[in-house]
């Protein structure tokens, strides 16, 4: 920890936790210690050896969604609660104090190169993620990455991509294997092993000749754009999540979308993508250009959208409280009454979709749907 | 390395400690009870602001034995009783804002965290009452009423990281409290868990005349005489109209003036804040006509023609007083900046010491407690600023809230204390009370003897009535003769 991040640290944990009221761990786990600034004093006092770095201490700096919630509320501009854990954690792992749950997530890396192992031992084939009927071509100049979330998680929704990318006529690829972007690593706390993964997909993505790169999973594309800069890893190629670059077909008139079979939904603005990129706007375009659908908003949304409790390392070693932030984030989703969600995160599809959401869809699939009830064009 | 110092003696090893925890246990089952070092950590202390330079010298007050997070009524009576019978200090906890040391476990013990019971149990719309437990978050029972189309009337610059509970417990004041009233005006009724382990309930009435109201004892009691558990609030529709406005005067005597006449012609705005000229430098620097004079910012919400009508008023009687209408923009800005909390913390990291000292006085000695107050603690060798504003009036007076910050020659609790002496003498010596609205926990708790006189053997007779074994939140209120 340098000393900006240790000033940071400082003025973080002797805050009243100012942020705490919208925080998904504290509001569903109750305790002190996993409040924002509750967090935050236990790494600083790991950091100042007041507090023995073993596991049991440093599970409270995994007990975060990354959701940056806090950041909305927190005067303090070097504050940056995620970003401190993240450096607090791997301070812990350097040391050998790593919870269980997070040991088996670093394994999964590096033995499958996503952390999912438990869920698909082997690599990720990008031909299975995207589907058979749209095997990737070769040398095209936009690139697909899937990111392993979408890919083990909710492949549909990449399918969907690739139908609605083919509709509008771009010229697609993917990479033959699903690589990560090195965000697991950094969240589980081994940044040489964010590293590692950064450096492989930054080559690939070099080698690929892309000019553009479409992300599924709004994750990846907050690493590549916000993060690979940071790590010395600058891309040449244009990085953009797939709700912008939705948005910028339907600008430009590529893709005529029909009406869909849902009369209203709901948006959830996925953390990452609202408040990591910024992109609240985007979706809502796609949205607003499907005939007749009502897009209705959750009481928390845009920059204060709510976490589906999926972000971050929380899942991992308290899922319970994770289970709670996504029943708490559904009852305002559908306090709405829309006939769907609407989201733009692989994972927040996911936990959704395992809490009991009726009908969940990612963008894309939204999108393609409304193509191929629309004008019968369909990838 | 077992964690930080101590500074209060840490408590002696209890040979029946494991018959307590495995009390606690079935009580509450084992996912609500903890005695891991981090969870008790984490409740080691409020915010106190000393025990934030204390935290960054590697200290906390002291460190509790275990915690446990009750969800009903029943749960907190029981562990109560069995704080009774093993003789084991228990200690309410909300959000731990309160700023001193009402929820610091001094002599160690059980932390009672009541964060899990924050639920909403009713509304009744026709009487604008609202029924929830202690535990629910400020800005989160705040959020849930703008919802349903009302507002609590009570935002304290804690309100998002504070309990009801804990509003209830130190006699909270909002910012808006001048039409709302204090927390003590907004209660209807409550439930409270009695130390020895009973379940009562005063039932929320408008008003009535039944005998002494007993819940007053627990309004302010910070949980020495009973643990609240439930209230019953009033509020108010969400306000149809706001107007804002703001005016620079000479000096504060004019101001206070003005002030105090719009109060007598029965008038309430929700928010009147006058910040004397080091503070209006300090926050207004971009309006030029505050240079060198006082601002008073102000808010009349509510009716759309009362409002009209009360800001009407206000702008006359300002200008009758030689005040400059300054617009919308003062207002604005503090509304904008009225959470952050930021200059303490960066402050402290610099090896300052800062507090913030409220005090209430008779407008008629509320000049003289301001100028005694601020005089005294610039007087403290290490003082860098001392400071205020007034943050609540009344038609008979006002609250005084003094923000003091220094560089300590030499110990860090000897500045503090000098600090904290010279205020409270000044304000008691000029007619003033001792508090407002921040309560007493430890930090005041020196001083209440002085502030009650003969009177503090009420309330210790009732302390010891209530809770014979003195179980409850030990060390607070100064209800321990010799504390």
């Amino acid at each position: 920890m340098n000393d900006e991040q240790r000033a940071a640290l400082t003025h973080c944990a002797i805050c009243p936790n100012m942020c705490r009221f919208d925080c998904p761990a504290v509001q569903a786990g109750r305790s002190e210690a996993i409040a924002p600034a509750g967090k935050v004093r236990v790494a600083w006092m790991l950091d100042a050896g007041i507090l023995p770095q073993t596991a049991e201490n440093v599970e409270y700096l995994y007990a975060c969604a990354d959701c940056r919630n806090c950041e909305v509320w927190c005067p303090m501009d070097e504050v940056k609660v995620a970003d401190l854990l993240a450096t607090a954690r791997a301070a812990a792992v350097a040391a050998g104090a790593v919870p269980e749950a997070i040991r088996a997530t670093l394994a999964s890396l590096v033995a499958t190169g996503h952390p999912y192992a438990d869920r698909h031992p082997g690599s990720l084939v990008a031909a299975e993620a995207v589907g058979d009927s749209l095997a990737p071509g070769r040398e095209a100049p936009v690139l697909l990455l899937p990111g392993c979330t979408a890919a083990a998680l909710r492949p549909a929704g990449v399918q969907a991509i690739g139908r609605v990318l083919t509709a509008a006529g771009v010229a697609w690829a993917t990479l033959p294997e699903v690589l990560c972007c090195g965000g697991p690593a950094r969240t589980a706390g081994d940044p040489a092993l964010e590293r590692t993964l950064a450096t492989r997909l930054a080559a690939a993505i070099a080698f690929s000749g892309a000019e553009t790169v479409i992300t599924a999973c709004p994750g990846c594309a907050e690493a590549l754009t916000l993060r690979y800069p940071v790590l010395g890893l600058p891309l040449s190629a244009r990085v953009v999540h797939f709700s912008a670059y939705a948005a910028e077909l339907v600008a430009e008139g590529r893709l005529s979308l029909g009406p869909v079979p849902w009369a209203s939904i709901v948006y959830h603005d996925p953390c990452s993508l609202t408040r990591g990129l910024e992109l609240a706007e985007a979706p809502r375009a796609v949205l607003t250009a499907v005939p007749g659908l009502s897009v209705r908003e959750p009481r928390a949304t845009g920059r204060e959208t709510h976490c589906c409790g999926a972000g971050g390392p929380l899942a991992r070693v308290r899922p319970d409280l994770a289970a709670h932030a996504t029943a708490e984030r559904l009852t305002e989703l559908r306090a709405t009454g829309a006939d769907a969600i609407i989201t733009a995160c692989p994972l927040c599809e996911t936990v959704f979709g395992q809490a009991g959401a009726a009908t969940v869809l990612d963008l894309a699939e939204l999108m393609s749907t409304a193509l191929a009830i629309g004008d019968g064009r369909h990838g | 390395m077992s964690g930080p110092q101590t500074v209060y003696p840490a408590p002696a090893p209890r040979a029946d400690w494991e018959e307590v925890c495995a009390g606690l246990t079935m009580i509450v089952g084992p996912e609500r009870v903890s005695t891991g070092l981090v969870e008790r950590l984490a409740v080691a202390r409020d915010f106190w602001p000393i025990t934030c330079n204390w935290f960054l010298d590697g200290k906390v007050p002291n460190l509790p034995e275990a915690v446990v997070w009750p969800e009903t009524n029943d749960e907190v009576a029981a562990i109560l009783c069995l704080a009774n019978r093993y003789r084991v200090p228990v200690t309410p906890f909300g959000e731990g804002s309160g700023v001193l040391g009402g929820a610091v476990a001094i002599r160690g013990g059980i932390i009672l965290d009541l964060k899990r019971m924050n639920r909403v149990l009713a509304l009744d719309e026709e009487s604008l009452h609202v029924t929830v437990q202690a535990g629910l978050n400020g800005e989160l029972y705040e959020r849930w009423l703008n919802a349903a189309g009302y507002t609590g009337g009570h935002i304290p610059q804690s309100v998002r990281c504070s309990t009801v509970g804990g509003w209830l417990s130190c006699r909270a004041a909002g910012q808006f409290s001048t039409k709302y009233g204090k927390i003590e005006d907004i209660v209807a009724g409550l439930t409270a868990v009695l130390p020895t382990g009973e379940i009562v309930t005063s039932r929320a009435m408008p008003r009535a005349s039944t005998g002494p109201r007993w819940e007053q004892l627990l309004i302010g009691g910070e949980g020495t005489l009973g643990v609240i558990t439930e209230a019953t609030l009033r509020v108010w529709p969400l306000p149809a109209a706001r107007a804002k406005s703001s005016y620079a005067f000479a000096d504060l005597a004019a101001a206070l003036t003005a002030i105090r006449l719009i109060l007598r012609r029965n008038i309430r705005p929700a928010v009147v804040r006058l910040y004397d000229d080091l503070e209006t430098g300090r926050n207004f620097a971009d309006t030029q006509a505050a240079e060198g004079r006082v601002m008073l910012v102000l808010i009349c919400e509510g009716d759309e023609r009362l409002v009209a009508l009360e800001d009407e008023i206000c702008r006359e009687t300002a200008l009758a007083h030689g005040g400059i209408a300054c617009g919308t923009g003062p207002v604005d800005h503090w509304l904008a900046t009225r959470f952050d909390v930021s200059a303490s913390s960066h402050m402290i990291a610099r090896g300052a010491v800062i507090d913030t000292i409220e005090v209430a006085a008779p407008w008629s000695h509320i000049g003289a407690v301001h100028r005694a107050a601020a005089d005294a603690m610039m007087a403290i060798e290490g003082t860098l600023l001392a400071s205020g504003h007034f943050s609540h009036v009344y038609p008979d007076g006002a609250c005084l809230y003094i923000t003091v910050c220094g560089f300590p020659p030499a110990s860090t609790d000897d500045y503090y204390q000098a600090v904290w002496r010279a205020a409270m003498r000044a304000t008691l010596d000029n007619g003033g009370t001792i508090s407002h609205h921040h309560g007493i926990g430890l930090q005041r708790a020196p001083y209440a003897a002085d502030e009650h006189g003969e009177a503090m053997v009420v309330l210790r007779r009732i302390k010891a009535a209530l809770d014979p074994l003195g179980i409850l939140n030990p060390g607070k209120l100064g209800l321990e003769v010799g504390e």
